[in-house]
């Protein structure tokens, strides 16, 4: 769960664009992933996607998150041509009773929303490995215009989940070592059989949350200061480089239509 | 002048009945390393809170009496001033971590007082050298030790540098490795950069032989507050506040040496033999 | 024997070690403290008792049977497991029910849980306070309320994770006082502890684990005069005892000071003997 789509930490041209080019960068993959839908064209597409990747340095795992995304595109592509019923048939599914049929179409179709897929996934989890999460929160905040505390809120509550998750294990392991099971119950008493793991859950979450206030205050925030961030991101040549060719092969992709 | 003055201050948490801390005067002057130490409910934390600013301006309740800091009611500074004053330091390692890498968690406290950010990376190394930790400027805060977790959060509020680092039980859930690291780095702070140490600590054996000041509390009052060594001559007042004496204080009571007690193993080891006469 | 653990190996994926090949009898009556640093596989080892952890590979029996066969609420009922922090487990609405929880799990109603929990909560002394809200408690009361409801399951092995941390002075005494007491109504007791102060006082055998292995297995007297085990596993061994090493009065290990002031008191006479004669 973890290792999908969080900050990988690497130096490259990709981790060091600035956010905002890479927010722009994944929603203009998304942009061209609609205009376009031949299979040929997409696949070009995705090529570049991956490409994305290995600039970033970080093929392995964009291999391997690439792998999890085909499966789904598969299952995505039989749904398409399975329920597709215009076009030339090609064959059936169930042949003897000329059940399901299958149109080129259909296949066409189903191969380009299977693609679509694919590069909207990948380069979202490409963004996501690239930028850290505080420096998202700088783009919404700095120019996006969210208030800061509702994205500072969000920030935190990504840094407190391993936490949580720790919480919860150790809280089962204690009612666990009590005779206490889970399984076997009937929904109705399920929902009572959660009581003993989540009543401790919030207790503890609540003063944890108390003591990171504190630990928060003391250290002077939200002390009405204009606050400053470690890393000020500027728009540098790259990030104009990479715009400039993100504009014109979407002119091109327009022209070509 | 005294940098820490509490004049005649009570407080009662909203919704007790008794007051935590009750009519205590204290005050500390700039260099001095002072250990705090009493049995659970004896207002130690509250203490601590008085002096990082969490009282009167965070934690709901009844104050009396005023609370100065470098001459300064604490009720007229703002947060802000008392957070580049006092760093405060607590008990739980996990829930005073804010970010998820060492070098934002040591940047946080400076983007709140808007120091801009050259200033910020230059601070973020001088303390990490400052505290020895270096090499942790770029790991996960999650893949720390409770030792360096602590360590951190030291470098944390000491990049805001402070004249004053208020330290509640900080190493209570580490291990002794952890402990003495922490308690060698307080040592040092105080000695190197003269900044004031106030300790909130159960476990006193390891901090006493740097302490200037030992303050024992019960029940919300100082029972007893001077030099380690003065302090650990009353030995009835200590059983019965309930204080767990270091063992080499509690063999000096044995062999009748309560007016001299040994602070640490050195001193120890001159006692017994000075005692066996050789 | 009560416990036994053969060849233990446990992973938590396939590359890293956790512990690696334990072999430990325990008899029944033991009181036995694990030590180590943090990180150590101290907790590692102990949950395979219980069996919230199974082995990777080789074998933990308890009381002859395997715990890889049995549930964790099976083993409940012969191994208890307190856990560092009492926070984790509390939940109900009164102390009470608190500690009827473990035993109602085990089928016991009516009188008989009755009277297993009043019985439990008079021995950790928390008989008056039934009725209030188990979060109205001390910090030192709710590590006894959690003890109680580890009492109240009837358990012939119990395992405690630092039961003292986050105690004060005098509420870890009493802990570890109730232990003892406990070990002599014939309970077999592991705890896990940094306090070599403890380990003195109270276990009779400290299991040492380093790195996820064991390196020392012996009487807390032989263990605290091992030089590489005791730098290895950071531990921190008491002061008089180190004190005993520097002055070099006897030759075995001392282990409190009444031992330590014994010795010198012994040399004190020796000396005033020596400048008689």
């Amino acid at each position: 769960m973890s290792s999908v789509a969080s900050y990988i930490t690497r130096n490259s041209l990709v981790h060091n664009l600035h956010p905002l080019t890479k927010i722009i960068g994944s929603l203009w993959f998304l942009t061209l992933s609609i205009m376009v839908s031949t299979p040929i064209h997409l696949m070009i597409i995705l090529a570049m996607v991956i490409f994305c990747g290995f600039i970033a340095r970080i093929s392995i795992e964009v291999l391997k998150s690439l792998k999890a995304i085909t499966v789904f595109a598969i299952i995505i592509f039989l749904i398409q041509i399975v329920f597709y019923k215009w076009g030339t048939v090609v064959f059936y599914m169930i042949p003897v009773v000329n059940w399901l049929p299958v149109t080129m179409e259909g296949i066409y179709f189903g191969i380009s929303i299977g693609l679509r897929m694919m590069i909207i996934l990948l380069s979202f989890i490409i963004f996501l490995s690239t930028t850290q999460t505080r420096d998202m929160m700088m783009v919404l905040v700095e120019k996006l215009k969210v208030p800061y505390d509702y994205a500072f809120m969000f920030v935190t509550s990504l840094r407190f989940i391993p936490t949580f998750m720790s919480e919860v294990k150790a809280i089962q392991e204690a009612q666990k070592a009590r005779g206490y099971r889970l399984e076997g119950a009937n929904p109705l008493k399920k929902i009572k059989a959660y009581v003993p793991i989540a009543l401790p859950l919030v207790l503890i979450s609540l003063a944890k949350g108390e003591r990171l206030a504190l630990a928060m205050e003391t250290r002077a925030y939200g002390s009405g200061v204009p606050r400053t961030y470690l890393k000020e991101w500027k728009i540098e040549i790259k990030d104009i480089a990479a715009m400039v060719l993100m504009l014109s092969i979407l002119v091109l992709a327009v022209y070509m239509r | 002048m005294a940098q820490i003055a509490l004049e005649r201050v009570s407080f009662r948490y909203e919704k007790a009945d008794e007051y935590a801390i009750k009519d205590i005067s204290l005050t500390i002057n700039p260099g001095e390393f002072v250990v705090l130490t009493g049995p659970a409910g004896a207002g130690k934390s509250t203490m601590a809170y008085c002096i990082n600013g969490v009282i009167p301006h965070f934690q709901r309740g009844m104050m009396q009496g005023d609370i100065f800091l470098e001459g300064q009611n604490s009720k007229q500074l703002t947060t802000g001033s008392i957070a580049k004053m006092v760093g405060s330091v607590f008990q739980d390692p996990e829930a005073q971590i804010v970010c998820a890498r060492v070098d934002e968690e040591i940047a946080f406290g400076l983007e709140n007082l808007g120091v801009p950010s050259r200033e910020i990376t230059k601070r973020i190394g001088n303390v990490l050298e400052l505290v020895g930790i270096e090499e942790l400027k770029y790991r996960p805060t999650n893949a720390l030790s409770g030792g360096q977790k602590q360590r951190v959060a030291i470098a944390a509020v000491l990049a805001m540098e402070p004249t004053i680092l208020v330290l509640d039980e900080p190493t209570s859930e580490l291990d002794p490795f952890g402990t003495s690291q922490v308690i060698e780095l307080l040592h040092r702070l105080n000695k190197e950069k003269k900044i004031t140490i106030v300790l909130v600590e159960q476990k006193i054996e390891e901090a006493i032989s740097f302490a200037t000041r030992l303050v024992i509390m019960q029940q919300g009052e100082i029972v007893i507050e001077g030099e380690p060594a003065k302090v650990l001559t009353k030995d009835a007042l200590l059983k019965s506040a309930g204080v767990k004496l270091p063992q080499l204080v509690n063999l000096a009571y044995r062999l009748g040496l309560k007016e001299d007690v040994p602070l640490d193993l050195l001193d120890a080891e001159a006692m017994v033999r000075n005692y066996v006469g050789r | 024997m009560l416990i036994e653990v053969e060849e233990l190996d446990y992973a938590y994926e396939k590359s890293s070690h956790v512990l690696r090949n334990i072999n430990i009898k325990i008899a029944r009556g033991e009181i036995i403290a694990f030590t180590g640093k943090n990180g150590s596989g101290k907790t590692t080892l102990a949950k395979h008792f219980n069996g919230l952890l199974k082995p990777s590979s080789g074998k933990v029996l308890i009381d002859g049977k395997d715990t890889a066969k049995r549930t964790v609420s099976e083993l409940a009922q012969t191994v208890g497991y307190v856990f560092q922090n009492p926070d984790h487990q509390i939940f109900n609405d009164t102390v009470f029910d608190e500690v009827a929880f473990g035993p109602k799990n085990q089928g016991i109603t009516g009188k008989k849980l009755e009277e297993l929990v009043l019985n439990s909560l008079a021995a950790v002394g928390l008989m008056e306070d039934a009725n209030l809200y188990p979060y109205r408690l001390s910090k030192g009361q709710r590590q006894r309320l959690a003890l109680a409801s580890v009492i109240a399951m009837e358990s012939d092995i119990m395992v405690l994770d630092e039961p003292t941390t986050g105690l004060d002075y005098k509420e870890g005494l009493e802990i570890m006082e109730l232990l003892k007491k406990l070990n002599l109504k014939g309970h077999t007791i592991i705890f896990i502890t940094h306090d070599m102060g403890l380990v003195a006082d109270y276990a009779k055998r400290m299991i040492v684990v380093s790195e996820g292995e064991i390196i020392a297995d012996n009487t807390p007297r032989k263990v605290f005069n091992l030089d590489q085990v005791i730098e290895k596993a950071h531990l921190k061994i008491p002061a008089v005892t180190q004190l005993a090493r520097i002055l070099k009065l006897s030759k075995k290990t001392t282990l409190n000071d009444t031992e330590l002031f014994q010795e010198i008191l012994a040399a004190k006479e020796a000396n005033l003997n020596v400048l008689c004669s």
